[in-house]
């Protein structure tokens, strides 16, 4: 008797051991709905397009230069050059580098005369380093002060995948120059010279030439 | 016929303490029929069960939907955040680089413009920051964030983060603003300048808290709910169960009779119908073995009435034959034989005259004839009547004073009996003893015999019992220990047979004084 009563409540036992456990695992499947009450944080979600803004001034009248932001990537800047002005397109401040013969040259070549005087003059507003708005704006330029503006020609067979391709001569050596100060002047050149920024621009110096490069491979 | 007298007012213990038992076996009976409360019984276990289920069940809809509608809010807001903060900074004109006055008015227009609530809104370019706050940068930016609106700088994208600070929820925006070079169709590149806005997601939140309030207060009432088809269930299952469980007990206690109302097609009915099968049965078997025994009881009873007419008339001729024999009138060889069949058809009539009175017994038909008496008394006329007067064969030992409600002729026949038999079977001197023990009197009788055998000891009271199987003929009818016991019962006493250590057989009689 007293050993059949002990079975029987070793098997309620067993029994309600079962039902606690049957309900802990419902509780412990519940649990992870109830616990994320209401707003967590979350990681960052990229959606949708970046928005395009205007700058001024508009296309015509301005050429982007490439300086170096304050964390070190590249950042264009925009400079008025007037329309149709080529007396002082660099403000007041700068002078104009020599080498820009545009006024002699004949109408139909007038044109690619400008782009190509463009990049010249993009090319050494770029070697005068920031005016005071930009440096106040935190740029700073890579390049070494006092150099002497390259001179950009295009060379008519074009370079990989159907780009134009840039040669850009300059008077002071290139092979020492760091990568900013590099990127700085491709850019500014493809930007000066092709309106889809896609040429690529080979730097040429007295002591030698840079490889082919493009303003896309932005690394960082 | 009454051997002893003095009769005195019955002593109202007897009476109390047998009305005390009497209530103490009916509240038992009671307590063994009501159902107990169990802490973990059939119903608990099913009212909990029903309400985990309704819990579980009513908390996953409650969260899963909570979750889904939760996302919707959130998704929503994030979403019409974003596209207006990003049409927002698309109608942007602006130089480069921008000026601190010139941006910190379009920041604050768009701060102003901001969907579905005002924004805090930052604008970094290069070193410049500005914001439509009194602060420049704000602290709920994360790192993250930052270096996510500045890296892909093939295809921006704006981007969002949640973040938590404080226990304030806030929705944080990066847009990176691009710009074509020369026209629309040109690839965008990046402006360098970045917008943040920052908004707070307290109606959001609120929103939230107000959905999780009224999935508890429809999972509670649910939960309410479910407790009535738990107790219903519950009760539908126990009440057959306990049913069963008092036809079962009832069984038990005798009333073949009992059956179970058994409907519905259900499992516990099959068992009611296949219960009542199972009592039907039994109550037949039962029956049946009964009208067998009294068939049998009634042919032992007949046998020995038939015998009994005959039998008188034999008796009254061997006693005219004995005084013959006596006489000397007969050769003696007839006397002989003659003194056999006396003796023979003597015992022939005690064994029909106890076959009668356990037939008696049997047909729960002996009464008892109930006097108040002095058990002593009694005792030692029963002695005084069979002769057993001999100091050398009976020792009497009487506690005198002792007064019982008693049978006195059945007592006598206790008594003769245990006497007849110590004196026939054990060894003289017997030892009578009459005692008070508690509220009954012990009447013992010990021999000096060689003892019962402890095989025997367990049978000594059944109907014709041989000790010794070779031994098939002896004074007494065979029934003697049984007509004992029987008498001892009818009056409520125990009969015990046993050996005494220092060697002979000892019967002692319990019986309610």
């Amino acid at each position: 008797m007293t050993r059949r009563s002990a079975a029987a409540a070793l098997r309620r036992r067993a029994a309600a051991a079962t039902g606690r456990r049957a309900a802990a695992v419902a509780l412990a499947g519940l649990l992870p709905l109830v616990a994320a009450c209401g707003i967590q944080g979350s990681d960052v979600v990229e959606a949708g397009g970046a928005p395009t803004v205007l700058v001024a001034p508009n296309p015509e009248s301005r050429m982007m230069l490439y300086f170096v932001g304050p964390d070190g990537r590249s950042m264009p800047v925009a400079r008025d050059v007037g329309f149709g002005s080529s007396d002082n397109p660099f403000g007041p401040d700068y002078v104009l580098g020599s080498g820009d013969g545009h006024e002699t040259a004949p109408p139909d070549k007038a044109l690619l005369a400008e782009r190509g005087a463009a990049g010249d003059k993009a090319l050494a507003a770029l070697l005068a380093g920031p005016n005071d708005a930009e440096t106040a704006a935190g740029l700073t330029t890579g390049l070494p002060s006092g150099l002497a503006a390259p001179h950009v020609t295009e060379d008519k067979p074009a370079g990989t995948e159907g780009r134009r391709l840039l040669r850009a001569r300059a008077p002071f050596p290139v092979t020492g120059l760091s990568e900013t100060a590099v990127r700085q002047l491709v850019c500014t050149t493809v930007y000066a010279q092709d309106r889809f920024g896609l040429a690529e621009v080979v730097l040429i110096g007295p002591d030698g030439a840079l490889p082919a490069a493009t303003c896309d491979d932005d690394t960082d | 016929m009454r051997t002893c007298t003095a009769p005195e007012p019955a002593p109202e213990t007897a009476g109390e303490t047998a009305a005390g038992a009497d209530t103490q076996a009916e509240t038992r009976k009671r307590r063994s029929r009501r159902p107990r409360r169990r802490p973990f019984g059939l119903r608990t276990r099913l009212v909990l069960a029903f309400l985990l289920v309704a819990a579980v069940g009513c908390g996953t809809t409650a969260a899963l939907t909570y979750r889904a509608a939760r996302n919707a809010i959130l998704e929503q807001a994030q979403n019409t955040a974003l596209s207006a903060f990003r049409e927002q900074v698309q109608g942007l004109n602006i130089a480069l680089p921008p000026s601190a006055d010139f941006l910190g008015d379009q920041v604050r227009r768009i701060a102003r413009q901001g969907k579905p609530r005002t924004w805090r809104v930052y604008a970094e370019y290069g070193d410049v920051r500005v914001s439509s706050t009194d602060r420049p940068t704000s602290s709920v930016i994360t790192p993250e964030l930052r270096a996510r609106a500045h890296a892909n700088a093939e295809s921006p994208h704006g981007s969002f983060q949640r973040v938590v600070k404080n226990g304030t929820p806030y929705l944080t925006m990066a847009v990176p603003a691009l710009f074509h070079v020369f026209t629309a169709e040109d690839a965008a590149r990046p402006t360098g300048l970045v917008l943040y806005a920052v908004m707070e997601l307290d109606e959001e939140e609120a929103n939230v808290e107000a959905m999780v309030t009224a999935a508890r207060d429809g999972a509670l009432p649910a939960l309410a709910v479910a407790l009535i088809p738990a107790l219903i269930a519950s009760r539908g299952v126990l009440r057959p169960v306990r049913e069963l469980g008092i036809a079962a007990h009832n069984m038990g206690r005798g009333r073949l009779d009992t059956r179970i109302h058994a409907k519905g097609s259900d499992e516990l009915s099959d068992l009611a119908r296949t219960f009542n099968e199972s009592a039907a049965e039994l109550e037949r078997s039962v029956a049946e073995l009964r009208r067998a025994e009294a068939r049998a009881r009634r042919f032992a009873s007949d046998v020995s009435h038939e015998l009994r007419t005959p039998l008188a008339g034999m008796l009254a001729v061997t006693e005219v034959l004995d005084e013959d024999a006596a006489a000397g009138t007969l050769d003696s060889d007839t006397a002989r034989a003659v003194r056999l069949v006396s003796a023979e058809t003597g015992r022939l009539a005690v064994l029909v005259e106890d076959l009668m009175e356990i037939s008696r017994f049997d047909a729960r038909a002996a009464e008892l004839h109930t006097d108040e008496v002095d058990v002593a008394d009694c005792v030692r006329k029963t002695l005084q009547n069979r002769h057993w007067t001999d100091p050398e064969s009976v020792v009497p030992y009487f506690t005198p004073g002792i007064r019982a409600r008693l049978d006195p002729r059945r007592f006598d026949v206790v008594v003769a009996n245990l006497v007849g038999n110590a004196l026939r079977h054990g060894g003289a001197p017997v030892t009578v003893r009459v005692y008070e023990e508690g509220d009954r009197f012990v009447t013992e009788v010990a021999d000096r015999g060689p003892g019962i055998h402890p095989d025997v000891l367990p049978h000594v009271f059944d109907r014709f019992y041989k000790a010794d199987p070779a031994r098939t003929r002896s004074a007494g009818s065979g029934l003697g220990l049984a007509i004992t016991l029987e008498n001892v019962r009818l009056h409520g006493g125990t009969v015990e047979a046993g050996n005494r250590p220092e060697g002979g057989a000892v019967f002692t009689v319990r019986m309610p004084l």
